[in-house]
């Protein structure tokens, strides 16, 4: 018995002895990258070994035994042949090892989202790396994505943080989509199409505004915000927007809280239609002081809510024709919904749905329910 | 010394064989002298007893240990005044024995002997002998009394609610502890004497008709196979009827307290009494036994089962606390939040160890804190505590030595072990958290695991006395109702199942109220 | 002394095969049933369900007709010697290849997940030596552990699950019966196979100590399985929709990638994932391993099995390090699926069966006669 302990003991102690830690790095010998831009390489230095240009920005913090820590912000940009190898030649720049599992935002250029096959290989890679979240918030820069990354926001020191903060609050208004890697990643595992929110940066802030369209793994264009938010609402996916609904010669504001949408499908002989049914809750914020109207009147509302559903489904059945025909990208994935409620109608289609899909005609119907008025009659 | 090898050279089994008393009082005490040679603590004391016979007679008992005021007036008063007074012209000279016997001492216990040696084990555990001249027996007056601690409080198992007399040093205290508690005639007690020099009464008790026969007779064979000089507390006994001495887990618990002991016996469990130690053995003993506290059954049950997680918590707190944190930081850092992870480094900056190293040092100091702490006088401990507290809470940090948040760590865990109510478990986990910490800083969390598994797997092999340590977990489909009494406390009224360690058939608390079950042991 | 008397409860071994099922078919069976027949996943699952619970009810029947008898015993009394001897060397090499491929996985997924740049030996050889540890102790501390350990890992996981289910779209399990019957029985083989481990049934039985409810016993562990593989089918699908789960080489690990766990401690709850999921392999090699021991040790006629359990670790070893990638791992472990299972979960019990059947029948009409 004793003998045995003693060479189960020998054993352990030659694990200890003879191994190094090999994947023990300190807390404090490491860089948390916050945020990745991605860019092409610049013009002038492009070649086949040099395709990206990766940015990153990463809170540092330096300081010494009783001094206080200082945490300032870093901007670092490498230019490499792929994401790995801009990893390995930043930790050459770096005294600290470079650690994505805390990446929190992903930046793509414009001109990186227009390379199929450029954006593949980042997807891929993001996709593969063990150490990436899924939930990394995903956009697309109007211009170079270092320019965002460079940028500094007034309100918060760190544009990593600002980024993240603003992607992930949930009362921002959706006129940029919210959505993350990995909601991205279905959707362009699906069929080759994303709405990713559009990233423009200005002098010392930046702002998420509209959204970028992508088809067979490029960007193809991009749409403003309204137009988002009505991609939105058909998705179904709204929780704070405001509608200005213009009545007689005012506008008024109709706050959207919450919103659900429907599809169905109709078959007309040869002609497919999409029927949407959208339905909108919210509240009214404002009309004017002692208005003469009676908002507390149910057929006043009525009104309102119809004027609403009129200037919704107009506007709605534009940027949907617009999706379908400028950019032929099936982003609400009507695709799969057919495939899966009509499995039947879908084998038929299925070869040729790209033309289908530019050929399809679509029915939208809101119903937008003002619940609250607020304190005054 | 031919004397001494008759007398001590042979193992003696108590009345048989021995030598036998002469008729002559002068040829005993020579004997008895001759035997507690150079024994200045043995006190001799010869007199004569009544008028017409003169009976010669001799008291010898050991000074200190018996009680001198009840040999004055019970015993000496009775046979050198009383003796006299009483008119017993007409008796015989055989018929004064009995008389002495039966009418002149006027104690409460007595009895006979018929050999020299039990004599002599009488007086060195406290009784006073009785030598009479011509008379062949002796007899053995229960005259033990000398100072003893009286019955207080227990300090290692405080409660807030709940009794407050906790077992003594002295043996008849403690059996009495316990019999107060249950008056059953079922309530059995076993004596045995163990250690061939210090003879030590080592007694059990139990409910007969609840114990396991199995675990009584191997309770009864280990006792019997125990062969040492001395047992000085009831640890020597633990440590030689214990199933796995390798391992670090205390397989038998132990307490201070009479109503835990009474429990126990309750649940058809098996109390092991040691003279000259407080603490009193419960056999058979699981890891869930060890874990509960006398007062979880006093407060009320959502109080309890709450407390009861609590602690569960706490032990896993103080076993992988800092190997988590080694895990996390020098490993893992993407399982915390980017903002903490930030704010750790940002702490650790500076600190020139890596974590394993700052985790050691500090767990080192606190252990060293707490021996310290435990050894010195009262006054001097509490001194011990300001000045270590000082050290590791500001000192290490400013100096550079180790990060904020290990301090945090360290501490949370050493509170953690506190709470912990078997003291010996929580040592245990001490030791344990140290291998903890060392395969975190060798494999992060994969290492943790790694000796997680390997202390589960230890922990399911352990039996005490046949009975699954981890029970009932470990026989939750066999034994369901004991899960009422683990981690959460089930409500009085509905915990009537008596648990794994009961005779089977008896475990029902609800059916003991049978008349004709009185004063049987078996049916 | 009455130390170890190694014997287990039915409910012990119940929780044993359980913890090895899941363990060897948790990772990849999304995965394979979303790239064979898509959404109609489900349905395979129930099949091959209904027919493992059938084959452990078979073994389950043969260890209950044939009271503490070991493997070799009842294979020679129901199918002579000779073959016994072949069927219980072929049943080694093949949960002894299983095991190394098993536990190859195991270093990969660790390696990938936790310990980027420790060698993948290391994690594997110490894994081993863990399992040595419980081999030693034998079946009675094995069947104590899973007992002890199922009831947590459930525990553990349900609260896992219900954080998947912010943001799933049960619209993905659409549509049903979609796919045609010839993919859906070509698929139940892979389904199968991620059932593997129940196997051990037959040469656990001989430590039971109510070998009568055995059979019973075998019913709701494979109905436990089931469901279990159902519901996580079901999450990983309405998580990820088939397209992306076809491309997820683990899409049960990418699903706990996806949680969101705010305000909290720990935030990538992956890693705990990880560690939870080192006790699942460990249930499934230990049991493995300890099976493969006994096996020899009956095989050579020699009481103490602990005499193996250390030789056989660099057999083991060396197996495991015998193929050259992950690709080739799998590809490997689906031919031993394939082939050896076939023969050691599949014909072996009912040929026993069938043997075990005619010899029963024929003992009832001499009693008769």
């Amino acid at each position: 018995m004793l003998k045995k302990f003693i060479l189960m003991l020998l054993i352990i102690s030659c694990l200890f002895t003879m191994s190094g830690c090999w994947d023990q790095i300190e807390i404090d010998e490491r860089t948390y990258v916050a945020s990745l831009g991605v860019d092409v390489a610049p013009a002038e230095i492009r070649n086949k070994s040099n395709r990206y240009e990766m940015s990153y920005a990463f809170p540092n913090h330096a300081g010494g035994v009783g001094v206080d820590t200082e945490i300032t912000n870093m901007f670092i940009s490498v230019v490499s042949n792929d994401m790995f190898n801009a990893e390995r030649i930043l930790a050459t720049r770096t005294s600290k090892s470079i650690f994505l599992g805390h990446l929190k935002v992903l930046i793509i250029g414009e001109e990186a989202a227009r390379d199929p096959i450029l954006l593949r290989e980042t997807l891929d890679s993001l996709e593969r790396n063990p150490l990436i979240s899924r939930r990394v918030s995903i956009g697309v820069a109007e211009g170079p994505a270092k320019a965002i990354l460079e940028t500094e926001p007034r309100m918060e020191g760190n544009v990593g943080v600002f980024l993240v903060d603003t992607f992930r609050r949930r009362d921002r208004t959706q006129r940029a989509p919210t959505i993350d890697l990995g909601e991205a990643l279905i959707s362009l595992h699906q069929n080759g199409t994303a709405l990713l929110p559009k990233v423009v940066a200005g002098k010392d802030e930046v702002k998420l505004d509209g959204s970028a369209v992508f088809r067979n793994y490029q960007l193809v264009g991009w749409l403003n915000g309204i137009e988002t938010s009505d991609v939105m609402m058909a998705k179904g996916d709204i929780q704070f927007l405001v509608i200005e609904i213009p009545h007689m010669d005012l506008m008024i504001p109709y706050n959207v809280t919450d919103g659900r949408s429907k599809f169905e499908l109709v078959q007309d002989n040869n002609q497919l239609t999409i029927k949407i049914n959208v339905e909108l809750e919210g509240d009214i914020q404002h009309m004017y002081l002692d208005a003469s109207e009676d908002i507390m009147d149910p057929e006043y509302l009525e009104q309102l809510q119809h004027h609403s559903n009129k200037l919704l489904e107009e506007s709605m059945l534009k940027t949907l024709e617009k999706l379908q025909k400028e950019y032929q990208a099936d982003v609400l994935q009507f695709g799969a919904f057919i495939e899966r409620y009509h499995p039947k109608v879908w084998r038929e289609i299925k070869g040729d749905w790209p033309e289908i899909y530019e050929n399809l005609t679509f029915d939208i119907q809101v119903d937008s329910r003002i619940r609250r008025i607020g304190l005054a009659k | 010394m031919g004397l001494f090898d008759k007398l001590f050279g042979k193992k003696d089994k108590a009345s048989s064989g021995g030598v036998k008393p002469d008729k002559s009082l002068d040829k005993n005490m020579k004997f008895m002298k001759e035997a507690f040679e150079d024994c200045t603590d043995i006190v001799y004391r010869e007199f004569e007893v009544g008028n017409k016979y003169k009976v010669k007679a001799a008291l010898i008992y050991t000074d200190g240990m018996a009680d001198k005021i009840l040999l004055n007036k019970f015993v000496l008063d009775s046979m050198m005044i009383n003796t006299r007074i009483a008119d017993n012209q007409d008796l015989e000279e055989h018929e004064i024995f009995q008389q002495i016997k039966d009418q002149v001492l006027t104690v409460s216990e007595m009895k006979e002997v018929e050999t020299l040696e039990e004599g002599i084990l009488n007086i060195l555990s406290g009784e006073t002998v009785l030598f009479l001249d011509k008379y062949e027996k002796i007899i053995i007056v229960a005259s033990k009394g000398w100072a003893a601690r009286g019955v207080s409080e227990p300090v290692t198992e405080a409660v807030i609610r709940g009794p407050r007399d906790g077992f003594t040093e002295t043996f008849r205290v403690n059996t009495a502890l316990i019999r107060r508690r249950i008056r059953d005639t079922r309530l059995k007690l076993k004596t045995y004497q163990i250690g061939e020099r210090s003879k030590t009464d080592v007694a059990i008790m139990y409910l007969e008709d609840l114990v396991d026969e199995e675990v009584l007779e191997e309770v009864n064979k280990r006792l019997n196979q125990i062969n040492y000089d001395a047992i000085l507390d009831s640890g020597y006994i633990e440590q030689f009827v214990e199933d796995n001495w390798i391992s670090l887990f205390p397989q038998i618990q132990n307490t201070e307290r009479p109503d835990v002991a009474a429990a126990a016996i309750c649940e058809g469990k098996i109390a092991l009494l040691v003279d000259n130690s407080p603490f009193v053995l419960i056999v058979p003993s699981t890891f869930n036994a060890l874990m509960q506290s006398a007062e979880d059954y006093y407060e009320r049950w959502p109080i309890a089962t709450a407390v009861r997680i609590l602690r569960y918590f706490a032990a896993f707190l103080s076993l992988t606390a800092p190997s988590l944190y080694v895990a996390i930081t020098s490993f893992h850092p993407q399982m915390i939040p980017a903002d903490l992870a930030l704010a750790l480094a940002a702490n650790r900056q500076g600190v020139p160890f890596p974590a394993i190293v700052e985790a050691l040092i500090m767990e080192t100091t606190i252990e060293i804190l707490r021996e310290a702490g435990v050894r010195l006088p009262k006054p001097i401990g509490a001194t011990i505590g300001i000045v270590g507290g000082l050290v590791i809470g500001q000192a290490a940090v400013e100096a550079g030595i180790v990060g904020p948040m290990m301090v945090i760590v360290v501490a949370v865990t050493a509170i953690s072990s506190f709470a912990i109510p078997s003291y010996n478990v929580s040592i245990g986990f001490r030791l344990l958290r140290f291998i903890f910490v060392l395969s975190a800083g060798f494999l992060g969390l994969y290492g943790v695991s790694l000796v997680a598994l390997i202390l589960l797997v230890h922990l399911s092999s352990l039996k005490s006395f046949g009975i699954p340590y981890l029970s009932p977990f470990v026989t939750i489909m066999d034994y369901f109702g004991d899960m009422k009494d683990t981690v959460v406390r089930a409500p009085l009224l509905s915990m009537n199942n008596r648990g794994i360690t009961t005779r089977k058939g008896r475990k029902n608390r609800l059916d003991d109220k049978k008349p004709e079950d009185f004063g049987k042991g078996e049916e | 002394m009455f130390q170890n008397n190694e014997k287990v409860s039915p409910s012990q071994l119940a929780s044993v095969i359980i913890l090895t099922m899941v363990g060897t078919g948790i990772l990849t069976l999304p995965r394979a049933l979303a790239d064979e027949v898509g959404t109609d996943g489900w349905l395979v699952i129930l099949f091959s369900g209904a027919i493992s619970m059938l084959l452990l009810y078979a073994m389950g029947y043969i260890v209950k007709k044939l009271p503490g008898k070991n493997y070799l015993e009842i294979l020679s009394a129901t199918l002579t010697k000779p073959v016994a001897y072949v069927l219980v060397f072929l049943f080694i090499i093949y949960s002894i290849v299983l095991n190394s491929f098993l536990i190859r996985i195991f270093g990969e997924v660790i390696k990938m997940f936790l310990l980027f740049y420790t060698p993948i030996e290391v994690i594997m050889f110490t894994m081993l030596l863990t399992s040595i540890y419980l081999v030693r102790r034998g079946i009675e501390t094995l069947g104590r552990l899973a007992e002890f350990m199922l009831p947590i890992v459930i525990i553990l996981n349900v609260p896992l699950f219900l954080l998947t289910l912010q943001g799933t779209d049960f619209s993905n399990l659409l549509p049903v019966f979609q796919t045609p019957i010839k993919d859906l029985v070509m698929a139940i083989p892979t389904a199968l196979f991620s059932f593997l481990g129940y196997e051990i049934m037959l040469v656990f039985g001989v430590f039971m100590n109510k070998p009568n409810k055995a059979p019973r016993s075998g019913i709701w562990t494979i109905g436990i399985v089931t469901v279990f593989y159902l519901f996580l089918n079901a999450m990983v699908l309405s998580r990820f929709g088939v397209q992306q789960t076809t491309h997820l080489i683990w899409p049960t690990l990418s699903l706990f990638k996806t949680i969101e766990f705010p305000g909290l401690f720990i935030e990538n709850v992956e890693v705990v994932v990880m560690t939870m999921w080192v006790f699942i392999v460990f249930m499934s090699v230990a049991p493995f391993y300890l099976s493969n021991v006994i096996l020899i040790a009956n095989f050579a006629g020699v009481k103490n099995h602990n005499l193996f359990a250390l030789p056989l670790l660099p057999l083991i070893y060396f197996i495991s390090l015998f193929p050259d990638s992950m690709a080739a791992t799998y590809y490997y472990l689906d031919i031993i699926a394939r082939y050896g299972a076939t023969l050691v979960v599949i014909i072996v019990p009912l040929l026993v069966l069938i043997a075990l059947l005619i010899r029963l029948r024929r003992k009832e009409e001499g009693n008769n006669a």
